[in-house]
């Protein structure tokens, strides 16, 4: 993936995240309005390879650094156990050993997610998707 | 209004324990310009999510 693929998504990604933010009164309104665009195939959402809202631009940025995304989500305000935005990933121990060093900058959450025996991954999170989107410009920053 | 989630921030990665899947099985069928194919294996299973139903689990990475 070219790098500037991840500028793209993230502006994107960044538009749509204020428009939900200016016209969501609450989280659950936030996510309604989320399903929407995803029902109503808007482009914004073709744009961002139909990934999650909040973390399409980390997706790109790992992708683009080495590692394997592998699933991803934006979390969801009720049900679903407190799905926090997260991503699991594959990424060899030179990159993941940058990646902490930049999550710990970042304050963004990262650790070992086992995902089955024989292949192990990891985990990044935050408390807030605007939280990843950040550190997607992070890495951009750092990887370019 | 963007959501937050109270949640616990951990940063630990046990290095040593970190796998990266062989790019073994590569197929015309599945690959395209943008996209080639990752893997087959079915190590898909994690966070206590239902995969019943499902065989083999196709991974695509875009290419780089």
């Amino acid at each position: 993936m070219e790098l500037e693929r991840i500028r793209y998504v993230y502006r994107v990604e960044k538009k749509i995240v204020n428009y939900l933010n200016t016209n969501a009164k609450n989280p659950m309104q936030f996510e309604k309005l989320i399903d929407n665009l995803y029902e109503k195939n808007s482009k914004h959402i073709d744009d961002l390879d139909r990934l999650d809202v909040g973390v399409a631009s980390l997706v790109c940025a790992l992708s683009a650094s080495g590692c394997a995304p592998l699933t991803s989500c934006s979390g969801h305000p009720k049900g679903a156990k407190g799905i926090v935005p997260n991503i699991v990933f594959f990424a060899h121990e030179p990159i993941a050993k940058k990646l902490l060093d930049l999550a710990i900058t970042s304050k963004i959450g990262l650790e070992n997610l086992e995902t089955d025996e024989e292949y192990n991954g990891l985990i990044v999170y935050s408390n807030s998707i605007i939280g990843l989107m950040d550190f997607s410009q992070t890495l951009y920053n750092n990887f370019q | 209004m963007i959501p937050t989630y109270p949640t616990k921030i951990i940063q630990k990665v046990n290095l040593a324990k970190l796998t990266f899947p062989p790019e073994n099985v590569l197929s015309e069928n599945y690959e395209s310009d943008d996209f080639e194919l990752f893997s087959n294996e079915s190590y898909v299973n994690m966070q206590g999510w239902n995969w019943k139903g499902y065989d083999t689990f196709i991974v695509l990475r875009r290419r780089l």
